[in-house]
C-alpha cells in the first residue's frame, strides 16, 4: 500500500544548539532522537552552531472536563502549548516561530489525589515525547533562510 | 509634513513670509521647516520671509505667516489679519486675527482661532501661545486631543473646556471641561465626563480628573473627586471598572477594584467587595518579577460574615526562584478558612470545585545533562462537603526525595537508568498507618534505535523498604519493616513507515507506526500491604488505561503496589503531516493488551484481573480542515462487552472570535454528560458567549452560561448569566454586569475570556481582585 520505512529525517542544519537547561528531560530526547535520526550535530555553545532551537513558551494548564452529581471534578484535560523558533547567532529567524499544543485527559478523583498526580506526571512526559515527534518532524521539513548570512 | 487645508482666498495674500529655499503655491501656506526644504515649484505665487527669533538657528523651527494684511516691526511685533494662518513646526493657527511678537515668541490669536497638528485639533475665540516652549491659554475651546505621532485616533479626547492650558509640549491642563473618547461625529457622546480640572500628561499617557462626574447616556452614573486614567490603554495605577452583580447566596454584590502599578516589576490590585447579604470582602493581590524570581500573594478577607458570623478569608503565595547552579525552588501555598469558604463566596468553577487545596515547597537540582533531584514538602487542606460523606484525607508528604539519573552511551551502547524516592508518609488524622517508604529502582537498557525503528531491551531491579509507624494508633498489626523486591523486565520496539498521500490538492505524508510493548514482571507477594483492614496505601491507585498507561511498566500509579506482568501491549498510530512544513494534522491510534497470565497483586481487596485481553483503546484527534477540529477517544470492554469511556468533541472555528464546541462524554456507571459552548459575534456590535452542560445520569445541568458583550467603541457593557450546580442538589445563580468607558479603565477583559475561564485554570485559589467575574 505504498508504505515504505522512514529514511534518514536530516535536519537543514549542519549544527544546532539547544537553548534548554542541561538537566532538561526535553533536552536530552531531543539530543537522542537528533543523534539517532539525523547527521546534525548538536553544539555545545551557541556560537558555535549554525543555527539555535529556542524555546519561546512552554506552559501546561489544567482544564475541567466534567464533574460528578456532587460537583467534584470527575475529568481533568491537560493542554500543553510549546512554542519554538530557531535562529542564527546573530538573533534572525531562520523558520518563522511555530507553536506545538497537545492536550490529553485523565480522570480525577478527590481521595486519590496523590496517584493522580502521578498520572498527571505521567502523561506531561507522553506529551513530551510528542513534542520530541512533532518538533522533529517540523524542523525536517523546514526550510531555513540563511540568505542574510555572510 | 501634514496636510493643511488651504483656507485662504485664491486671490494672493498681501503680504506673506516665505522660507529662504521654498515657496507655497497659490492660495496654500509655505509649510517647509527649513531641514527639509519643499521643492520650489516653478511658479512662486506669494512674496514671503521667515519671522521669529529663531528664523536662523539651524536645528529650530521657523515660523511662516501669511494673512490678507501684514503689517508691523519684524522683530517687536507683528500683526497680521483677514485669513491668518501661522505655520510653527507641525503646529498650524489659523485665526480671524493674530498679533505675533518676537521677543517674547509668543502669538495672540482672536477670532474663529483653530490650532491643528498631527495630534491635535482646538478651536476658540481666543488663544494666547509661546511658540517654542509651547506655554499658554486657549479660551472656552473646543478640543480634540490625541498622543503626538499616534496613529490611533479612536484614543483621541475630545470634549469643551473653559480654559485650556498648554503646559509644555504634549502636556494640558483643562478647567470646567467635558472629557469623552467617544467619536466626535457631531451627535452626543455615549459617555463623558463633567471634570472641573482635567490633566493630560502624554509624555507620560496619564491623565487626572479632579472632581468629576460620569454622564452615560445622558444619566449620571459616577461621581468621584479623584480619577486617574491612562491614555494608552497601558497599565496605569487608577480604578478599573466596577462589576455590579447578584448572586443567590451573597445578594447584591459591587466590586470596585483599584489598580496600583507600583514599579516596572510589581504591582498589585485591591478590591472591595461589598455583598448586601454577607457585607464588605477585601481582596487584594500582590505581584513581583525579578531576573531569578517571580511570584504574587493574593489574599481575601470577609471580616464578619452576616450569614454565618465568622471571619472568612482566603490566601495564596506562590514563588517561584532560581538560586542558580542548577538549583531552583518553588513555593504554592493555599489556605481558605472553612469547608464552604468558595461554595459560599466564589463564583468560579475552578474554585468551587477544589477540595484539596495544595501547600508545597519544592527544591530542585538538575545535577547535569543526566541526574536530577528534588526534595518536597507536602500538605493539603482537605475541604469537606457538609452534605457529603467526608473524603478521606490524602498523606502529608514530610519530606519526598527523588533521585533520577539517565545515562546514554555507556560501555557496549548501553543506558543506565536509575529512579530512587525517600519518602516519609504521615496523615493529618492520626488514626491511620504511617512510614517511611525507600524505592531504590536501576536499570539497564540497551536501546538500538534509527530513525525509521527502535527496539530497546530493558531489565531492572526495584528495590522497596518499608518502614511503618502509628500502627497502634491506626489498629494494625503489620511487621515495623519490610522489603519487596521485583525484579522487572521488558521489551520496547517501534517503527516508522511512510507514504506520501495527496488529499484535496495538498501534498501529505501518511505515517504508519506500529508499537510493541512486552512486559515482564514476575509475581512476588505483596499480600502483607493488602490485608483486610490493614491495607497499607500511602499515594496509589489503579490507573487509567490510556494511550500513555499501556506503555508503562506498572497498572498502578504510586509506589504501593508493583503489579505483577506477563504481558504483550500492540499499538498502531497513524499520522497525516503536512509535507511543506512538517505540522500533524490529524492521528489516529489503537491499542490492546494481551496477557498471558492472571494478575494477582491486588490494592484495596479489589479482586484481581482475569482473562486474556485487556480493553481495547482507540482515538482520532486533529483537523479535519482549517475551520473543523475532532479529539475523541474509545475504551471498550471486550470482557463486558461494553464501553468503558467514550468521547466525542468537535470544534468549529471558521475565525479568531467565532467557535461552537460541542462534545459528548461517558465513563461507564459514571458519567454521561454533553458539554456545549460557543462564541459568536451577533448584529451591530453585540457579541455572545454561552456554555450548556448537561449531566444524563443526575438528570441536571451542571453549569448554565449566558454572556453578551456590547462593544460601542469607546464603550463596552457585559452582561453575564450563570447557574452552577455546586453540591447534590445545590445551584448557585449569579448575574454580573459591568461597563468599561474606554480609557477611564484599562484593564478591561473580553467575552473571549469569559470562555477561556469556563475551561478553567487550575492553581490560584483567589479571584483576581481586577476582575472577579469576566477575567479569565
Amino acid at each position: 500500500c505504498g508504505f515504505q520505512l522512514r529514511g534518514k529525517a536530516d535536519l537543514p542544519y549542519a549544527s544546532l544548539y539547544i537553548a534548554l537547561p542541561e538537566a532538561s528531560t526535553l533536552r536530552a530526547k531531543l539530543v537522542r532522537s537528533i543523534r539517532a535520526g539525523s547527521k546534525t550535530t548538536i553544539a555545545d555553545a551557541a556560537a558555535s552552531s549554525q543555527a539555535v532551537l529556542g524555546i519561546t513558551g512552554d506552559s501546561t494548564v489544567k482544564n475541567i472536563l466534567s464533574l460528578n452529581s456532587a460537583g467534584r471534578v470527575r475529568e481533568y484535560q491537560l493542554v500543553r502549548t510549546f512554542g519554538y523558533r530557531v535562529h542564527d547567532q546573530t538573533g534572525r529567524d531562520l523558520i518563522p516561530p511555530g507553536q506545538i499544543v497537545l492536550q490529553r485527559d485523565h480522570t480525577f478523583d478527590d481521595s486519590q489525589v496523590l496517584a493522580k498526580q502521578t498520572e498527571e506526571d505521567l502523561l506531561i512526559r507522553d506529551m513530551e515525547d510528542d513534542i520530541v515527534q512533532q518538533l522533529l518532524r517540523r524542523l525536517a521539513a523546514s526550510k531555513p533562510d540563511f540568505a542574510a548570512k555572510g | 509634513l501634514p496636510p493643511v487645508a488651504p483656507s485662504q482666498p485664491a486671490t494672493a495674500p498681501a503680504a506673506v513670509s516665505l522660507p529662504p529655499a521654498a515657496a507655497g503655491t497659490e492660495g496654500e501656506a509655505p509649510v517647509a521647516a527649513p531641514a527639509a526644504p519643499v521643492p520650489a515649484p516653478s511658479t512662486p505665487a506669494a512674496p514671503a520671509k521667515p519671522v521669529g527669533p529663531n528664523s536662523a538657528a539651524p536645528g529650530k523651527q521657523q515660523i511662516y505667516l501669511t494673512a490678507e494684511r501684514i503689517e508691523g516691526t519684524t522683530s517687536v511685533e507683528t500683526t497680521a489679519e483677514g485669513n491668518v494662518d501661522l505655520q510653527y513646526g507641525e503646529r498650524t493657527v489659523k485665526a480671524d486675527r493674530m498679533v505675533y511678537r518676537e521677543p517674547l515668541d509668543e502669538a495672540e490669536a482672536t477670532g474663529n482661532v483653530k490650532l491643528t497638528s498631527p495630534g491635535e485639533a482646538i478651536a476658540g475665540p481666543h488663544l494666547k501661545l509661546k511658540l517654542g516652549d509651547s506655554v499658554g491659554t486657549f479660551d472656552t475651546p473646543a478640543y480634540s486631543i490625541h498622543a503626538f505621532n499616534s496613529k490611533d485616533t479612536a484614543a483621541a479626547a475630545h470634549g469643551t473646556a473653559a480654559r485650556l492650558d498648554f503646559q509644555g509640549k504634549d502636556k494640558y491642563r483643562l478647567a470646567d471641561a467635558t472629557y469623552t473618547t467617544c467619536p466626535a461625529n457631531g451627535s452626543d457622546p455615549d459617555w463623558f465626563a463633567r471634570v472641573s480640572n482635567l490633566s493630560l500628561d502624554y509624555t507620560t499617557s496619564e491623565g487626572t480628573a479632579r472632581s468629576a462626574t460620569v454622564v452615560f447616556k445622558g444619566i449620571p452614573i459616577l461621581y468621584s473627586p479623584w480619577l486617574s486614567f491612562t491614555l494608552d490603554n497601558k497599565r496605569k495605577t487608577g480604578l478599573l471598572a466596577p462589576t455590579i452583580g447578584s448572586t443567590s447566596k451573597g445578594g447584591l454584590e459591587l466590586t470596585t477594584p483599584f489598580y496600583w502599578n507600583i514599579a516596572p516589576d510589581m504591582d498589585a490590585t485591591l478590591a472591595p467587595r461589598v455583598m448586601t447579604k454577607r457585607g464588605t470582602q477585601w481582596n487584594g493581590e500582590y505581584r513581583y518579577l525579578g531576573r531569578s524570581y517571580s511570584g504574587q500573594i493574593a489574599g481575601e478577607y470577609l471580616g464578619n460574615d452576616e450569614i454565618t458570623h465568622t471571619n472568612r478569608n482566603a490566601r495564596t503565595i506562590l514563588h517561584n526562584q532560581d538560586f542558580g547552579y542548577g538549583f531552583t525552588g518553588e513555593l504554592n501555598l493555599n489556605k481558605v478558612s472553612d469547608d464552604t469558604y468558595f461554595t459560599d463566596l466564589s463564583t468560579r468553577l475552578s474554585n468551587i470545585t477544589q477540595t484539596n487545596l495544595l501547600r508545597e515547597g519544592r527544591l530542585n537540582y538538575g545535577g547535569s545533562e543526566w541526574w536530577s533531584a528534588s526534595l518536597m514538602a507536602q500538605r493539603f487542606q482537605t475541604l469537606q462537603d457538609p452534605s457529603q460523606p467526608p473524603l478521606a484525607i490524602p498523606y502529608d508528604r514530610l519530606p519526598q526525595l527523588l533521585l533520577t539519573a539517565d545515562r546514554a552511551d555507556m560501555p557496549f551502547g548501553t543506558e543506565v537508568i536509575f529512579s530512587g524516592e525517600y519518602a516519609n508518609f504521615s496523615n493529618p488524622t492520626g488514626t491511620k498507618i504511617e512510614g517511611k517508604r525507600t524505592t531504590l529502582y536501576p536499570q539497564l537498557a540497551y536501546p538500538m534505535q534509527t530513525a525509521a525503528y527502535y527496539v530497546t531491551p530493558k531489565i531492572g531491579f526495584n528495590s522497596t523498604r518499608y518502614q511503618l509507624t502509628n500502627q497502634q494508633a491506626a489498629g494494625t498489626t503489620l511487621p515495623d519493616q519490610f522489603t519487596r523486591n521485583v525484579p522487572i523486565f521488558s521489551v520496547d520496539s517501534g517503527a516508522v513507515f511512510e507514504r506520501p498521500l495527496q488529499l484535496f490538492s495538498q501534498d501529505l505524508t501518511q505515517t504508519l507506526e506500529p508499537r510493541a510493548f512486552y512486559l515482564r514482571v514476575p509475581h512476588r507477594d505483596q499480600s502483607i500491604l493488602d490485608k483486610p483492614g490493614q491495607v497499607v496505601n500511602f499515594d496509589t491507585s489503579l490507573a487509567d488505561f490510556n494511550f500513555a498507561q499501556i506503555f508503562t511498566e506498572n497498572a498502578y500509579s504510586g509506589g504501593d503496589r508493583v503489579a505483577d506482568a506477563n504481558q504483550l501491549t500492540l499499538a498502531a498510530t497513524s499520522r497525516i503531516i503536512n509535507t511543506a512544513n512538517g505540522e500533524e494534522l490529524l492521528r489516529g491510534a489503537i491499542g490492546q493488551r494481551y496477557y498471558f497470565a492472571d494478575q494477582q497483586v491486588t490494592l484495596n481487596g479489589v479482586v484481581p484481573r482475569t482473562g486474556r485481553t485487556a480493553d481495547f483503546l482507540a482515538a482520532l484527534t486533529g483537523k479535519l480542515n482549517r475551520e473543523f477540529s475532532i479529539d475523541s477517544g474509545m475504551q471498550y470492554n471486550y470482557q463486558d462487552s461494553a464501553v468503558e469511556r467514550f468521547n466525542l468533541g468537535a470544534r468549529y472555528q471558521p475565525e479568531p472570535g467565532k467557535a461552537l464546541n460541542a462534545s459528548y462524554r461517558f465513563t461507564r456507571s459514571l458519567l454521561r454528560q454533553i458539554d456545549t459552548s460557543a462564541q459568536w459575534p451577533l448584529f451591530g456590535g453585540w457579541h455572545a458567549v454561552a456554555r450548556y452542560n448537561y449531566s444524563f445520569r443526575d438528570k441536571r445541568a451542571i453549569e448554565t452560561i449566558g454572556g453578551l458583550e456590547y462593544d460601542g467603541g469607546c464603550w463596552a457593557t457585559r452582561f453575564v448569566l450563570q447557574r452552577l450546580a455546586t453540591a447534590v442538589g445545590q445551584v448557585n445563580n449569579s448575574i454580573f454586569i459591568q461597563l468599561e468607558l474606554n480609557s477611564f479603565s484599562s484593564i478591561g477583559s473580553n467575552p473571549l475570556n469569559l470562555l477561556k475561564r469556563n475551561i478553567p485554570g487550575y492553581g490560584q485559589i483567589t479571584n483576581t481582585p481586577a476582575d472577579p467575574v469576566f477575567a479569565e
